[in-house]
């Protein structure tokens, strides 16, 4: 549905060239929901852009559900960009504008008749949980109505295309949580292909199957959520992993201060193999947090036991990709 | 106080005449003026069109600079050489000389809108006129009719001008009473007169754009 073929942006000023985006190829099947990770210097909103070509690249193609959108004319392309909803930064609404008519809005530019205008704002309204507040003026709405209105507006004309950027971002948990509920939703009714560009780890868990990291303009790691998740080496599995603090000196004495890394494994490992090589184990810090039904954190334990027997534990939690950094 | 009813139907008749030629100039002037703004918005200086956004951006600070007594001797020679006088008259050279600068608010204005929305707009396939008219317009109203009402005062401060010149309206009151048959209390009146009009204006103006506006 999407396919970007060798990407190259560049952007010109007094200094030189900076590379925005350098050999992009990215590849998306219809449905499928592909999260865009990196710094903002990084790239990830332009290649964003360069998909609707709001940013127009220098070289390589864009297609668009077997469209070559570069080849267009700005007629062709607007009515393209019809297609193509648009989700973020912010809510973008129009002030002046209720809040039936900023959902309404992209149904204007396609020129869609107004009574089946109505009909599809009254509908997404409702799912959104918008209704009662149709009439209402954005001003008068919370945060989390302004964000639900502006996904309103860029679901209201199941686009097969979405292109969204850090769809929750400050919102509440809660408020992150049922928006991203509803956009699952959403997005699984309509088969709708969606580029997500974040960093947030909830959003990408909630929304994507697969992920692709960008780094300098480059597409450094891609692939499905899940394999990325279970390889602690990756960049983008840092992402779901806690940072832990600074180990604190006085720990218990005699004891052995280790961080372990859980990307995939069943945390029971943890209690079957200390109790196996009779060694004692409390955890002291981190977290972990089930995504896609895989345990995902890191946790910084104290074994207590004989050298001899924590250093058997050690390496079986070598074995169980649990990456064990002891701590002197 | 007798000579009172001599000048209170002579002051009604002024203020009608003052107010007749600064409303319909200011209609005038908003519509130019609108235009004149879009199209400034519109031929964006780095995009396609910038020769001609050039051209209208030359064209309204030529204009705009030329002082309103200037503007206004020259109309008043051009007319006077072709013998034409009355409403329309007065109302070309006031519009002229308004014109650049409510085209410059509205170019202001429109421009206070988020570059966001409008990307936006663009990102979800608007044409310009739904760009201008739908986003930038719609969004800046609050803002235009501010400039509207404040167009008209600058405008009735324009009128008494003319009407000196033209030896008619307000203006033309205060020069009778003020240096050829000198009676101060007349033109204190008059004064107030043009104080009391301003203040209602900015005042409707106010009232409008606040009903307008829907941010907080």
């Amino acid at each position: 549905m999407i396919e970007l073929d060798d990407i190259r942006r560049t952007r010109r000023h007094d200094h030189g060239e900076q590379i925005l985006l350098d050999s992009v190829d990215l590849y998306l099947d219809a449905g499928e929901v592909c999260g865009v990770v990196g710094e903002p210097a990084d790239g990830p909103r332009t290649l964003l852009r360069c998909v609707n070509l709001l940013e127009r690249p220098d070289e390589g193609t864009v297609r668009v559900a077997g469209e070559d959108l570069t080849a267009m004319s700005p007629r062709q392309l607007r009515r393209a960009r019809h297609a193509i909803g648009v989700l973020g930064p912010g809510d973008r609404l129009l002030e002046q504008r209720t809040v039936a008519r900023n959902v309404s809005l992209p149904l204007e530019f396609a020129g869609v008749r107004q009574r089946e205008r109505d009909l599809r704002v009254d509908e997404i309204l409702d799912r959104m949980g918008l209704a009662e507040v149709a009439d209402r003026w954005p001003s008068d709405l919370t945060a989390e109505e302004r964000r639900r209105t502006a996904v309103a507006r860029a679901f209201v004309t199941r686009p097969r295309v979405l292109l969204c950027q850090e769809p929750t971002g400050g919102l509440s948990e809660d408020g992150a949580r049922s928006l991203l509920a509803l956009m699952r939703g959403l997005i699984a009714d309509q088969q709708t292909t969606v580029l997500v560009a974040t960093q947030n780890p909830a959003e990408l868990a909630a929304l994507c199957e697969s992920v692709a990291f960008l780094h300098d303009g480059r597409v450094v790691e891609q692939g499905t959520l899940p394999d990325t998740i279970a390889n602690p080496s990756s960049k983008l599995a840092s992402l779901f992993l806690p940072t832990l603090p600074d180990p604190d000196a006085e720990h218990g004495t005699g004891a052995l201060l280790v961080d372990l890394t859980f990307a995939g494994v069943d945390p029971h490992v943890l209690s079957e193999v200390t109790r196996a090589c009779g060694v004692g184990v409390s955890v002291v810090a981190g977290s972990l947090e089930s995504l896609r039904s895989r345990t995902v954190g890191r946790l910084r334990v104290e074994l207590t036991g004989s050298g001899e027997d924590c250093q058997r534990a050690l390496d079986k939690l070598t074995d169980l990709a649990l990456s064990p950094k002891v701590h002197p | 106080m007798s000579h009172w009813l001599s000048v209170l139907p002579e002051l009604a008749r002024a203020t009608g005449t003052t107010l007749a030629t600064a409303s319909v100039a200011t209609a005038c002037a908003v519509a130019l003026g609108l235009l004149f703004g879009v199209a400034l918005v519109a031929t964006d200086k780095d995009g396609p069109l910038r020769v001609v956004h050039a051209m209208l951006a030359c064209l309204v600070e030529i204009v705009g600079s030329v002082p309103v007594v200037i503007v206004l001797l020259a109309a008043t020679s051009l007319l006077r050489a072709s013998a034409e006088r009355g409403l329309a008259a007065s109302v070309v050279p006031l519009v002229v000389a308004a014109t650049p600068w409510f085209a410059r608010r509205v170019e202001s204005n429109l421009r206070a809108v988020s570059p966001a929305v409008v990307e936006i707009a663009v990102a979800m396939g608007a044409r310009l006129r739904h760009v201008l008219v739908t986003v930038l317009l719609r969004e800046s109203l609050p803002g235009i009719a501010s400039n509207v009402a404040l167009t008209a005062v600058l405008l009735l401060g324009f009128t008494a001008v003319a009407d000196v010149l033209d030896r008619r309206g307000l203006g033309g009151l205060a020069l009778a009473y003020g240096v050829e048959e000198p009676r101060a209390d007349v033109v204190v009146v008059v004064a107030g007169v043009f104080v009391a009009l301003a203040q209602a204006v900015k005042w409707l103006g106010d009232q409008v754009a606040q009903r307008l506006d829907h941010r907080r």
